[in-house]
């Protein structure tokens, strides 16, 4: 009897997972798959993009939706080349200081508006001041004219040479003046359903879910792809599941850690592609306001106690190599003079023998000094970096004492507390050296997040920085930068420990995989190259 | 039992203020700046970060922030996202019915699975099966959700291929309206399991326990002597009353429910609250957390109000208790 009644029990359960069961097998008979312009493209994102037009924030993710949409006037490849988006063409004074751009004939804005100088002019005057990464240029440019419909002058108050580098579209992107004339522009609507000039146009954002629709008039040809979604996936396994599972078909390199390459690596049905943008350098800071890493020898000591082979190595060797100087190796700004791993090269006995000439011998028990070391857990690498860290410099009598931070908590403590030792932080060179590398060893006296907080100021250094800016030339400013190299290879206000470079991941059945990576930033996709 | 009602609803002001106030300090204190945290990895000038600050009110004083938070709070406006600009209300609606279709689902899985095991081993004569449910119920209260999640989705998506691995609808699916349905219930089977398990495991060991205990009172053996067959006892007699204590658990866990979808629907992409929540957690969008917790406040205050009230409907002694002003 007993056994009677407990069946009767569980059967209500076991008929709804059945038809749960059946139901999922019915279920996927409404996808739509193949045909021309009825592609579905699919993007996991890591999370909900803040909105859609990056000339207003700095999210990663508005610019890998955005810029489907939005485009700005020049684009830059990954071999670091400018070439034209909105701008046709443009002119250099000899003088370097003005810049007159012939703007692209017959454009509409996907509400059919035609698309003229006044939106150029008016997102010179109104949106780069709002650009968190654009913001900076507005101090250079003296004046923005627009003489005709085609056409738009700008004037600067002293050469940039990298100038068209930051007008690229993740730094200021061009935004139509008939909507947002005269309104709040941080809160115009169409911030979050935005009207471009782009490939794409936006169709909905609902939930986790933002669709957007090839723009059959874009002026470079329709697109082959019919439909973009993007899909939001906070957690990192479960972005790799889906790419796997073919529920999604591309990772925006932005959004692929090192649980995700692991999780890819060895599959033939998606391509990890790296290579496309500026490189990242994993960087330690050493703090100068505290002994002893004040002393220039002590940071060479540390420096050399570092097997940065082994880093690499444990970390993944096929997306970083160890560091061989302040410059990512391949840049042209890069002196291939200098090798710190010829220079620096992992040696313990060299790095005692330093801290013992230093004036810092090992103590009765085996150590000399110890050392803070701060990171974020969640940033790729960090954890097996700091564990081998730990073990080399404990192996000349350094002791450390780590600390994990959550990324907020760990900006904080470093650049508006100065409240640290050494650090392990992810820093992008960007296209230029302007924006990417000067900022980690100039003179910081404001205190600028992501910028040098060691309190090391050199004024040579920074002078070599603002000359090479000022400077038209290629050849001559590798030049410049080239003595920059050796001051701060002799100073080491910063070590380099890995170059990394965090592939794309997309799934291997498209076509035009390699156009739709070429551009130079991890948000600038030529979404119009992609093929079913 | 209005009053009943109108007086547990009243308690709940106290309650929700406190919730409020709690949270707006504790954000205050968590360390990392929501500006940096929405500027990202990019050295921005001063004066863009002074003009961001001014723009969101963050340059005033605490006080005169909490001040305003409340006033606005008082309103039903609970402010605006700091990233999208958005008001919060607007996203947390987005995302609440996906929600409810996520803890409902999960919340009458657990209640049907767990009563019925917690009675079959509750009545069962056979010592091992008892030991065997009790311990199947004890591993499912200690297994990590996140855990289980990344091994059903590695079993049935990624080895089997028969399950979603994540999301609430295929993204390439075109259906509209009802012919989703199926597709939703594809896409909600391992997140509601997962969210369910550790209930399943709660009620059934409470229902056992109480199935044991209502076994031995002297009313069962009264129907015993009168010869009703073993069946008709359990059913009419046992299972009612053993009931009582479920209804409570069932009711009170909700809350756990709700706090357990943060981790599942981060796991499986579900489009929920819990996944605003851990995005905003990170993001530090302080007005978009505490709108969160203080909506699930308000959904547990009702839910165990709603609790007390059918626990009034199973148990006729509760109600007239209540009746009567008796019950604390």
């Amino acid at each position: 009897m007993t056994i009677t009644f407990a069946r009767r029990a569980g059967i209500v359960p076991a008929i709804a997972a059945a038809a749960l069961f059946l139901a999922s097998c019915g279920g996927s008979g409404t996808e739509s798959t193949g045909g021309d312009g009825e592609t579905t493209f699919v993007t996991g994102l890591a999370s909900q993009p803040e909105m859609l037009v990056r000339s207003f924030t700095s999210d990663a993710l508005t610019a890998t939706v955005g810029l489907a949409v939005g485009e700005g006037l020049v684009r830059t490849t990954k071999d670091k080349e400018v070439v034209p988006a909105l701008a046709e063409s443009w002119d250099i004074s000899d003088d370097g200081l003005s810049y007159t751009f012939h703007l692209r004939q017959g454009v509409t804005w996907h509400d059919g508006e035609p698309f003229t100088s006044a939106d150029v002019l008016f997102s010179f005057q109104e949106v780069l001041p709002l650009s968190p990464t654009g913001a900076v240029l507005t101090s250079t440019i003296a004046s923005v004219a627009a003489p005709d419909d085609a056409t738009v002058v700008v004037t600067l108050k002293q050469p940039l040479a990298p100038l068209l580098l930051a007008l690229g579209p993740q730094d200021f992107s061009i935004q139509p003046e008939h909507i947002y004339a005269g309104t709040d522009l941080l809160t115009n609507p169409n911030n979050r359903a935005p009207v471009g000039t782009g490939p794409f146009v936006f169709d909905s954002w609902s939930g986790d879910t933002i669709t957007l629709t090839a723009n059959e008039d874009y002026w470079d040809g329709a697109p082959a792809i019919g439909r973009l979604i993007y899909k939001v996936i906070p957690d990192s396994n479960s972005r790799a599941n889906a790419l796997v599972n073919g529920e999604i078909d591309y990772i925006n390199k932005f959004d692929v850690d090192d649980t995700i390459v692991k999780a890819l690596e060895g599959n033939d049905e998606i391509t990890l592609q790296n290579g496309r943008v500026s490189a990242t350098f994993m960087t330690m800071w050493l703090n100068q306001n505290e002994e002893p890493l004040n002393d220039p020898e002590v940071r060479k000591a540390l420096y050399l106690a570092l097997d940065r082979e082994l880093m690499s190595k444990s970390a993944d060797p096929e997306f970083t190599e160890p560091a061989a100087g302040s410059f990512p190796t391949g840049l042209w700004a890069t002196d291939t003079g200098i090798d710190y791993l010829d220079e620096y090269g992992y040696d313990p006995d060299a790095a005692a023998a330093l801290l013992d000439q230093a004036g810092y011998p090992e103590q009765g028990d085996g150590t000399r000094f110890s050392v803070r070391l701060r990171y974020v857990a969640t940033q790729p690498y960090t954890q097996a970096l700091a564990a081998i860290i730990t073990d080399n410099w404990r192996a000349i009598g350094v002791e450390t004492e780590p600390t994990q931070d959550e990324a907020t908590v760990n900006s904080d403590a470093l650049f508006a507390q100065q409240d640290f030792g050494t650090n392990l932080l992810s820093l992008d060179t960007r296209p230029d050296p302007e924006f990417g590398i000067g900022r980690v060893y100039k003179c910081n006296p404001d205190k600028l997040a992501f910028n040098n907080p060691t309190g090391y100021c050199n004024e040579e250094l920074d002078a070599l920085f603002a000359e090479a800016a000022r400077t038209q030339d290629q050849a001559a400013r590798a030049e410049i930068y080239a003595q920059a190299q050796e001051i701060i290879a002799a100073d080491l206000p910063a070590l380099t420990l890995l170059q990394a470079d965090q592939p794309d991941a997309i799934r291997s059945s498209f076509g035009g995989i390699d156009e739709f990576l070429s551009g130079a930033l991890s948000g600038d996709l030529t979404w119009s190259a992609l093929e079913p | 039992m209005l009053r009943f009602t109108a007086r547990r609803l009243l308690h709940a002001v106290p309650l929700l203020f406190g919730v409020v106030t709690l949270m707006f300090f504790l954000l205050q204190l968590a360390p990392g700046d929501p500006i940096q945290a929405l500027i990202g990895d990019y050295p921005a000038t001063p004066e863009y970060i002074a003009q961001v600050t001014e723009a969101y009110g963050l340059d005033q004083p605490l006080l005169v922030r909490y001040w305003e938070y409340l006033q606005q709070i008082f309103t039903l406006n609970l402010g605006e996202s700091l990233a999208g600009r958005v008001p919060v209300a607007d996203l947390i609606a987005d995302r609440l019915g996906n929600t409810l279709i996520l803890t409902v689902t999960a919340m009458t899985f657990a209640a049907i699975v767990g009563v019925a095991v917690g009675v079959w081993a509750g009545v069962s004569r056979s010592r091992t099966l008892d030991h065997l449910v009790t311990g199947v119920a004890v591993g499912s209260l200690s297994i990590p959700m996140f855990w289980l999640g990344q091994m059903l989705v590695l079993i049935f998506a990624i080895k089997l291929s028969v399950l979603p691995s994540q999301g609430m609808y295929s993204t390439r699916s075109t259906a509209e309206g009802l012919d989703r349905l199926p597709d939703l219930l594809t896409h909600l089977l391992l997140p509601a399991l997962v969210l369910a398990m550790r209930e399943i495991g709660v009620v059934a060991r409470i229902v056992r326990t109480s199935v044991h205990d209502v076994l031995t009172l002297p009313y069962v053996e009264t129907a015993r002597a009168k010869g009703f067959s073993r069946a008709t006892i359990i059913r009419r007699h046992v299972v009612r009353n053993s009931l009582l204590p479920a209804v409570t658990v069932i009711g009170y866990n909700f809350g756990f429910i709700l706090a357990g979808s943060v981790l599942v629907e981060t796991v499986f992409g579900w489009p929920g609250m819990g996944q605003l929540l851990y995005e905003s957690i990170r993001n530090r969008d302080n007005a978009v957390t505490i709108g969160i917790v203080l909506l699930i406040a308000v959904a547990v205050v009702v839910v165990n109000l709603l609790t007390d009230l059918v626990y009034g409907l199973v148990d006729p002694r509760i109600r007239a208790g209540a009746g009567a002003g008796g019950r604390a």
